[in-house]
């Protein structure tokens, strides 16, 4: 059963990837990356990493969306219907990700796994964080913080000259 | 754990949702129009006979995807929420499935609002998005508060860490906080620009007939689901006396659904050039704060 | 065929309504709105939304290619009434009546849908109306693409971008927006860059609803303070009532109207003015209002004075939210004086002097003044100022005299 799920989203998550290059609108492009993106996401569901699949999902869609925000703004046409390709350079592109492609996969196959030692733990996102953290967690966490306040800060800082509210000819705007 | 939850709750769940959606809609129109109780069955039954528009070189593909998601994304949201003291989906990390769930609903409007190929609309997906920025990291970090208090994403557990002492008490800018992105979650009523009439109904200013009802059936069960989580979040869960778990939870759900209906229409519509600022400049820290005052609170 | 026509009939019961004003057609207007809330109907945003179109007053040919736009995008089963502008309240009433009955009518829905399918599917080719339509489909410069559509052309941003341009048009059939206005937006995202102003009039003459009782006493007729106050009064609600639907405050709105349609009954009943005064405090008191249209729309007096502004906004200069707190003083001084039996004299209306067109200056000034604006904000500053369309038909008021 859980082989069977396991397939069928590997396989949706491959050819959601392969239709973002096939489809031919902006906007298709990337709702078909999401695609992918969530069935990986649930992926790791199914390999009881929860709170990675979790937050998988939750940060894709954020992540799309802003990026079909952009994406859209710059090149867009309304609709999204107009003839557009996501592939340019074609030749060199399919070389050089068929030798990407090959690499990875090679590497998937020749290296020597170590067995499992021991249980799954009850939390192994948890057990993930202590192992790679351990006693800097609270320098980590610190800097987590300080990152987020980084980022707040500057965008209180970009915000005092708005988009709104300015009249074209004036630059110091009308309010 | 999985094993205790029946496997007849798998059909329950859509069926108590769709109730607790169709009467929150019966609410609004009450409230709104004195439509009574048959008001939103008169508005399905409308929908379901009428006609689709046809739509100039729509995207179909993407309108139907983003339509479908909204019901889907709310089904799919409820099931990890008690009713009494078991979910559907009893998932350890509940809170941010929650969290993820009530995010697809930024892409269901912005797909909806895209693939009609209009302007309005067009501008009423793009809203969203900005309110979605705007709300999201205040949301966020009551969310992350709650979790802080009981020391677990896991909503039973959350629910079971306030015997004694409601979290809505203790930590009362998070549930401030909360329920404000509960009506931006479902782009509801104050924070319902993204549809707002001022874009002739804006990301759903195109949709008729079965596409419609979706839509704001899909919309009336977001608004249910935010409602359903502030209950074991804030409101203690299923904990309450003489009446059984599942009842309690009802009853509280009930109520914060009631004031989530009651607000619509009676403050104007915020607009997100001016509510970012707000967000990002008094909610965010606001929210922090309240982060750290639980964070040593919990500690000590 | 019973069980049909039986669900019809429920689906029927409360139709959502979609109104088209013309100019010309405002009485005929206030009399639909209050007919609707008498009957607990609700209005919808748009023609997708809807059930019903009803057409107030009659429109002239421009007006009347967005009215054919809007009833072809209404889904079926639909039902169109026009009211042309002299209808009393029982002909609004007996037309809601037969679009109901219109509705549950199987036989004529289906000639209905039977007769759109032989005219095939909607093409910007076919039909250029569809740039009036309210909400209308991006209309865009650039070159011509194979569906038919142009793509959107770009242009350079003011923060030093370059951003697609959207051509879209607000009005002449949109809700809550003056009758017959229509604005020519060029738009960069949200942002409004340029706007080109036209009006689509009403195919009816006659003289303009909010300014009658001055126009009639300028021509010799006897008409009361009394009279002509309560038509102020009326008229700076209606607007004002506009301005809260687009703040998106529902409930706020529909008192406005509610208050509006008492004024103008014949007898004013003796508490409207303690109930105008709960409402104006509760407006002027919500710091959300306060919040959203503070700083938006500004006019100072050097602005007013070059385009000749004259009336409520020029008396009261500032942001929207100046304009709607002038609107309620300028209804609290109007309701006072509802008795007054003097003879009216002077031609000070409700949107300024009338015959000289206070209007046609808020049209002149509307290009600068939303230049840069979001477009939400957009919509509020046109709603504050409330262009009257009535008033620049030149044989509106020449004719009566």
């Amino acid at each position: 059963m859980q082989a069977v799920a396991f397939w069928i989203l590997a396989v949706a998550a491959a050819g959601s990837g392969a239709a973002v290059f096939a489809v031919d609108s902006m906007a298709r492009a990337t709702f078909a990356l999401l695609a992918s993106f969530l069935c990986v996401g649930v992926e790791l569901l199914l390999l009881d990493l929860r709170y990675l699949g979790v937050l998988v999902v939750l940060m894709m869609i954020m992540e799309m969306l802003v990026m079909a925000v952009f994406m859209i703004m710059y090149m867009m046409n309304p609709g999204g219907l107009m003839p557009m390709t996501m592939v340019h350079n074609h030749r060199w592109a399919i070389g050089i990700s068929a030798a990407v492609f090959a690499a990875l996969a090679a590497g998937i196959l020749l290296i020597p796994w170590p067995k499992r030692q021991g249980t799954v733990p009850r939390d192994p996102a948890f057990s993930l964080g202590q192992a790679i953290m351990g006693p800097k967690m609270l320098v980590m966490m610190v800097v987590g913080i300080a990152i987020l306040a980084t980022m707040i800060a500057s965008v209180v800082l970009a915000t005092g000259r708005g988009r709104y509210d300015r009249s074209p000819g004036r630059e110091d705007g009308a309010k | 754990m999985s094993e205790t939850t029946p496997a007849w709750t798998v059909v329950a769940l859509p069926l108590v949702l769709a109730g607790l959606a169709y009467s929150a809609a019966a609410m609004d129109a009450g409230l709104r129009s004195g439509g009574g109780i048959a008001a939103p069955l008169r508005e399905g039954v409308r929908l379901i006979v009428q006609q689709r528009r046809r739509m100039h070189a729509a995207d179909m593909l993407l309108v139907r995807a983003g339509v479908l998601s909204l019901p889907v994304a709310a089904v799919l949201a409820a099931a990890v929420i008690p009713l009494g003291r078991t979910a559907v989906w009893d998932l350890r990390v509940g809170v941010v499935w929650f969290n993820a769930m009530e995010v697809v609903a930024w892409a269901s409007l912005w797909l909806a609002g895209w693939g009609v190929n209009s302007a309005f609309p067009l501008v009423g997906g793009y809203r969203l998005v900005a309110q979605g920025l705007a709300y999201e990291l205040p949301h966020m970090f009551a969310l992350i508060t709650a979790a802080l208090g009981a020391g677990s994403l896991d909503f039973g557990e959350v629910a079971a860490a306030q015997h004694g002492l409601w979290f809505a008490v203790w930590m009362p800018v998070a549930f401030a906080v909360y329920l404000l992105s509960a009506l931006a979650m479902a782009f509801w009523g104050p924070m319902g620009h993204p549809l707002a009439d001022d874009l002739a109904g804006g990301a759903a200013a195109e949709l008729s007939g079965p596409d419609r009802l979706v839509f704001f059936a899909g919309r009336s069960a977001l608004l249910t689901v935010a409602a359903a989580a502030a209950v074991p979040l804030f409101l203690g869960g299923a904990s309450g006396p003489w009446l059984p778990g599942w009842a309690w939870s009802l009853v509280k759900t009930y109520a914060v659904l009631a004031l989530l209906v009651w607000v619509r229409g009676r403050f104007p519509v915020l607009r997100m050039d001016r509510f970012m600022a707000a967000a990002w400049l008094v909610l965010i820290p606001a929210a922090l704060l309240q982060a750290l005052v639980v964070g040593i609170v919990v500690l000590t | 065929m019973g069980v049909r026509t039986r669900l019809l009939r429920f689906a029927a019961g409360r139709p959502p309504v979609f109104v088209a004003a013309a100019p010309g057609g405002t009485r005929t207007r206030l009399l639909v709105e209050s007919e609707l809330r008498r009957r607990n109907g609700r209005t919808a945003a748009s023609p997708a939304a809807a059930s019903v179109l009803v057409v107030c007053g009659r429109p002239g040919a421009a007006l009347a290619e967005a009215v054919d736009a809007v009833w072809d995008a209404m889904p079926g089963p639909r039902a169109l009434v026009r009211l042309d502008e002299a209808a009393s309240r029982a002909e609004v009433d007996a037309g809601i009546d037969r679009a109901v009955r219109e509705l549950s009518d199987v036989a004529a829905q289906q000639a209905d849908a039977a007769e759109r399918r032989e005219r095939g599917p909607w093409s910007p080719s076919g039909m250029d109306g569809h740039t009036a339509q309210s909400g209308g489909h991006a209309d865009h410069s650039g070159h011509e693409h194979h569906t038919g559509l142009a793509m959107a052309g770009r242009a350079d941003d003011r923060d030093g971008l370059k951003l697609d341009v959207l051509h879209v048009p607000l009005g002449p059939v949109l809700k809550d927006w003056p009758a017959g206005l229509v604005l020519g937006l060029t738009l960069q995202g949200d942002v409004v860059q340029a706007v080109e102003v036209d009006v689509a009039e009403g195919a009816a003459g006659g003289v303009p609803y909010w300014d009658e009782p001055w126009l009639r006493a300028a021509a010799g007729e006897r008409v009361t303070v009394g009279e002509a106050e309560r038509r102020r009064a009326a008229g700076h609600l209606d607007s004002a009532g506009r301005l809260l639907a687009v703040a998106g405050w529902e409930g706020a709105a529909e008192e406005a109207r509610l208050l509006r349609d008492l004024a103008l009954a014949g007898e004013a009943p003796a508490e409207l003015p303690a109930r105008f005064a709960r409402f104006a405090r509760r407006v002027k008191g919500s710091r959300t209002l306060r919040w959203m249209l503070g700083g938006i729309g500004r006019i100072d007096q050097g602005f007013a004075g070059r385009h000749g502004l004259t009336g409520p906004p020029a008396r009261h200069p500032g942001d929207v939210l100046a304009r709607l707190h002038g609107w309620l003083d300028g209804t609290g001084e109007a309701l006072v004086r509802t008795g007054d039996p003097a003879p009216l004299r002077g031609t000070d209306g409700p949107r300024g002097p009338v015959g000289a067109m206070p209007s046609r200056a808020v049209l002149a000034l509307l290009p600068e003044l939303l230049g840069g604006a979001e477009l939400a904000a957009a919509r509020l500053t046109v709603a504050s100022l409330d262009p009257d369309v009535e008033q620049l038909t030149e044989t509106a008021w020449t004719a009566h005299e």
